[in-house]
């Protein structure tokens, strides 16, 4: 059975293309255009991963892994930031609300492809 | 700037002078006369505060002191005046100075006008700037979205086209398989083809041979006919010799003379019938070696034989032909396999690189909140000058801080170009640089 990610953000180009990259991965992608939306479709469904923006309306990146580690069900989902920006402060929000690994847009299909398989679950 | 003439003749430079600069001028003078009229009168009361102490020279020198510090004094009281707005006017030029005052304002009122009604105009020029922005956005975001969907239709294409390929590999291995064993058979019924017909020709000529030796034999029995006809020669001879001994023996011989006469007719039938079988003979001998000569011919064997020859030849050729065949197959098809996985990784990166399109989108976001930011403070601006209350000291509006749109940014990008932007002349010169977007990768950090 195929592994669930699901990606965040408000931009719906780049959902298109990450969800085309994983989707030729063989991974299946579930998609949420902020950090609010992403929190209301995560419904006791397996997510083996997360890709998820920074900057959003609603909620931001940053909120809703804060959100997320505070909750029962995905607490230990790894989760990518994907994010324009690459700013050592910013790299280190990220890290201290719990993310996994930061990757900056414009990122390469194997660059998130390899970030994607060495941190998913089982 | 129009100078106001405050009327009055202009040949003397003193008339041509304001009203502040005639004050000023007048006092001076004042000043100077009071000194030269008093100044004995205060060098001697010094000289008598001093007790005569001083030297009647220093005296005036400090009188003379005392007066242009006065002078000087009353200069900057005027100046002073003047700088607050309320300057110390002589009652002539009183009407005047209020008329050039009522000219300025009404001038800096006008230039207040314009200026708020530049304010107005410069709402409705921030309301479409973003409008214009906005639609950009919207334009690329389609265009992104239009380019994903092409993209991904070239790359179902491609899939299918892959998929295409790969039964039609298998097809044509299967095909060729099959050819392979079918040019094998061919090549098997060749060569027992090419046994038979060796056979074949060996046979034929074994053929020829008897046939000719029949023939032979044929024509040899025609003289075994020759024999026999003498043999009824020499019978017919014996009759007749037996038929005059009969008629010398007379009536005993009668009935030897009958033996005789039908011996002698047996031989003549005896010859008729080798004559019948001789011509038979030699008719089956000519017959045999009409009707076996053409088919038995060595040069029509010869000619057989390479008509033979040359079909195996063009069997052969067509085996090589199509064996060539399946490997220009092979190879088209692995090219149109390589160049679709080619397309394939093309299109997987012209769509990250609709990434771009996002990009750009929150630069031109910054740029959308960097007008409205501008926008609110001349909003602010515009109340402040329309309030009747006056500032109290230093105006209560913070001054705008084009530094703070560094802390709005959302990537290095925005950021080198705020500081190749804002950078001296020379550096501006070099807008080139950051005019685009770069198409650099951004790199991965594990945490």
């Amino acid at each position: 059975m195929a592994k669930t990610i699901m990606v965040i953000d408000d931009s719906a180009s780049i959902r298109q293309v990450v969800n085309i990259t994983l989707k030729k991965a063989g991974y299946d992608v579930v998609e949420a255009c902020d950090g609010r939306d992403a929190l209301g479709k995560l419904t006791g469904q397996k997510i083996n991963l997360m890709v998820c923006d920074v900057n959003m309306p609603n909620m931001d990146g940053i909120s809703f892994l804060k959100a997320l580690k505070a909750s029962q069900g995905y607490r230990f989902t790894p989760v990518i930031m994907l994010t324009t920006e690459s700013q050592e402060s910013k790299k280190q929000e990220g890290k201290e609300a719990g993310a996994r690994a930061w990757v900056v847009k414009p990122f390469k299909p194997e660059q998130m492809l390899e970030a994607v398989s060495k941190l998913i679950l089982p | 700037m129009e100078k106001k003439n405050l009327g009055g003749p202009e040949k003397f430079l003193f008339l041509r002078l304001s009203a502040y600069k005639k004050i000023a001028v007048v006092s001076v003078f004042a000043a100077m006369l009071l000194a030269v009229s008093i100044e004995l009168l205060l060098g001697g009361y010094i000289q008598s505060l001093t007790g005569g102490m001083l030297h009647p020279r220093h005296s005036r020198a400090m009188a003379d002191a005392f007066w242009a510090a006065l002078g000087a004094w009353m200069m900057l009281a005027i100046t002073l005046k003047r700088s607050q707005g309320r300057p110390y006017l002589a009652a002539a030029t009183e009407k005047e100075l209020l008329d050039a005052l009522a000219g300025k304002s009404a001038h800096y009122r006008n230039r207040e006008e314009k200026v708020l009604r530049f304010f107005a105009s410069q709402q409705d020029v921030a309301r479409l700037m973003k409008g214009h922005l906005k639609s950009i956005i919207n334009d690329t975001d389609t265009a992104a979205g239009r380019i994903i969907g092409k993209a991904q239709g070239i790359d179902g294409s491609m899939g299918a086209m892959q998929s295409t390929i790969s039964s039609l590999n298998g097809q044509s291995e299967a095909l060729a398989a099959r050819s392979r064993g079918t040019i094998a058979d061919n090549s098997g019924t060749i060569k027992d083809l090419r046994d038979y017909i060796d056979r074949r020709l060996i046979e034929a000529d074994e053929d020829y041979r008897t046939v000719l030796a029949l023939a032979k034999k044929a024509r040899s029995m025609v003289s075994l006919i020759d024999l026999l006809k003498e043999i009824s020669d020499q019978t017919n001879l014996l009759a007749l010799n037996a038929a005059i001994e009969a008629a010398r023996a007379g009536e005993h011989g009668r009935g030897f003379s009958i033996v005789a006469s039908e011996v002698r007719k047996l031989s003549t039938q005896s010859e008729q019938a080798s004559n019948k079988v001789g011509q038979a003979m030699t008719q089956i001998a000519d017959d045999i070696e009409r009707q076996f000569s053409a088919k038995l011919d060595q040069q029509n064997k010869k000619k057989e034989s390479a008509l033979f020859q040359s079909l195996e030849a063009q069997l052969a050729g067509l085996a090589e032909s199509y064996t060539r065949l399946e490997g220009l197959n092979r190879q088209i098809l692995d090219q149109v396999s390589m160049s679709s996985s080619e397309v394939a990784a093309e299109v997987i990166e012209l769509l990250a690189d609709v990434q771009f399109q996002d990009i750009v989108r929150q630069q031109i976001e910054l740029v959308i909140k960097t007008v409205a930011d501008t926008q609110a403070f001349i909003a602010g601006l515009k109340g402040c000058m329309g309030m009747a209350e006056k500032c109290d000291g230093a105006c209560r509006l913070p001054e705008f801080d084009v530094g703070e749109i560094n802390s709005s940014y959302v990537m290095e990008k925005q950021r080198e170009v705020h500081r190749t932007a804002l950078a001296p002349a020379k550096a501006a010169a070099k807008d080139q640089g950051w005019a685009g977007t770069s198409k650099a990768a951004g790199g991965v950090t594990f945490f």
